[in-house]
């Protein structure tokens, strides 16, 4: 655990960030809400998953969603919440058209979260009957065993796709070269820059880093996702900012 | 869309918000340390239960379904449905340090992990060899990179003074400035929105514990 710096620099900075980004967030959620969009650069990882369900409802084929070995308390919250996202998407479009959608997970906690997701995208579409909670699948907690059990669902279910967006390390190549050798369609993103080396060399797409924070801003397009990105990226803005501004004043003075 | 008022939602909103908070809180404010350190003990608590509750019976409800079915690899379900009891019985036989549970542990479940991760050797190997096939600028640049790294490695008997002193030092260019500077740029991407995705979350914008 992080051994709190209370009241030191740190924390001065901490609660400086927080200060900041609640009144950035309000502002931007307001402009979002009346339409004041910003325009999103293309990524093509999302138009590639815009039309996954789809196209395995057509095929008769399993489409595979792995959210990695994060769960929601701990350190990989966010970057498993992001997959969350993605899921919410895929389920509500494989709900709609009666997809077979698999979903795996390693963390406990993330099983209730992906199960409620699913639960909800196919009441949304008014086919709960359909969904099943044991499309939710607990792997394993181990990293390997979890790479070892998405690559028996690989093999054995002849999947059409092979969406991983969440917490993956090394473990992930194990993953993505045995879909390149069943010649699957892969999206994957994570935020570990070791994985992500993995990760370009197997997958068609890739979400690099932050790139799969906006999964909600994308693939829904709800105010709430693209204030988030708009606040991310005046940050971004501010931090190159004082990158610069920290090298000239080393290099000058 | 707007969403309709709740009580539940509300309540669920508030606690997860506090709670949040209160975390947040005990990292820069004083004295609530002890408040803290219950929260997370209560979260160890619930993903410990959760772990054993909601994850082995998931487990066991994926696997009983092959089985019942008879669906194709049902074999390996069952010796899911037997190494869950044996190990389970002798758990509450012997206790979690028993000699059974230690011997498994030791002669199957770690030489099975450690087989498992050497294949990332040869996965590797081929995903290397696809990522060195030249077929566009990106993949010529990838490769020459790889070439001087690799050869900026290797102990220094080129027999050319100029090779000798100028691979590694190329080499441990592109490692510790442009591999690391890129790195260092996606973690701060990341760090950025976590902030954002932690500050939603807190504020109940975002609310996957809630309909």
């Amino acid at each position: 655990m992080i051994e709190p710096d209370v009241l030191g620099m740190e924390s001065v900075i901490a609660i400086l960030i927080v200060l900041i980004s609640l009144p950035l967030l309000f502002y931007a959620h307001a402009r979002a809400r009346v339409g004041r969009l910003p325009r999103l650069r293309p990524l093509p990882a999302f138009d590639l998953l815009s039309g996954m369900s789809g196209r395995a409802a057509e095929s008769g084929q399993v489409l595979h969603v792995g959210l990695g070995t994060g769960g929601i308390s701990g350190p990989d919250m966010a970057v498993s919440l992001a997959g969350l996202t993605a899921l919410e998407h895929l389920a509500d479009q494989a709900a709609a058209c009666e997809a077979s959608l698999v979903v795996t997970v390693a963390d406990p906690t993330l099983l209730p979260a992906a199960q409620e997701v699913m639960r909800r995208a196919y009441a949304g579409r008014g086919k709960s009957d359909v969904f099943s909670p044991s499309q939710v699948r607990l792997l394993a907690p181990d990293p390997t065993a979890y790479a070892a059990g998405v690559m028996g669902i690989l093999e054995g279910e002849n999947p059409l796709a092979n969406v991983t967006i969440g917490a993956f390390g090394d473990e992930y190549l194990l993953i993505g070269e045995t879909g390149v050798k069943r010649d699957l369609q892969q999206v994957a993103g994570t935020d570990d820059p070791a994985a992500l080396a993995f990760m370009h060399l197997t997958a068609q797409e890739t979400l690099i880093g932050e790139e799969i924070f906006a999964a909600g801003a994308y693939l829904s397009g709800a105010p709430s996702s693209v204030a988030g990105v708009m606040v991310q990226d005046w940050w971004r803005y501010l931090v190159v900012a004082f990158i610069l501004a920290g090298v000239l004043w080393h290099a000058l003075l | 869309m707007k969403r309709e008022f709740s009580l539940g939602s509300f309540l669920l909103v508030a606690t997860a918000g506090g709670f949040g908070f209160v975390v947040f809180l005990s990292y820069v404010v004083p004295g609530i340390g002890a408040v803290q350190a219950a929260l997370v003990d209560w979260a160890v608590i619930v993903g410990t239960m959760s772990l054993v509750f909601l994850g082995g019976l998931n487990v066991l409800a994926v696997h009983w379904h092959k089985i019942r079915h008879l669906e194709k690899g049902w074999v390996y379900s069952l010796f899911l449905w037997l190494g869950f009891g044996i190990m389970l019985g002798a758990g509450f036989v012997e206790g979690p340090d028993g000699e059974l549970i230690s011997l498994v542990f030791k002669h199957v479940q770690f030489p099975l992990q450690a087989t498992i991760f050497s294949l990332l050797a040869f996965f590797l190997a081929t995903a290397a060899y696809r990522a060195f096939r030249v077929r566009s600028a990106e993949s010529l640049a990838f490769l020459l990179v790889a070439i001087i790294v690799l050869l900026g490695q290797i102990p220094p008997s080129w027999g050319i003074d100029a090779l000798t002193k100028t691979l590694p030092w190329v080499g441990e260019w592109i490692l510790s400035v442009m591999s690391l500077g890129g790195a260092r740029g996606i973690l701060l991407g990341v760090a950025l929105g976590t902030i954002v995705v932690g500050l939603r979350l807190l504020m109940g914008i975002d609310r996957p514990y809630a309909d």
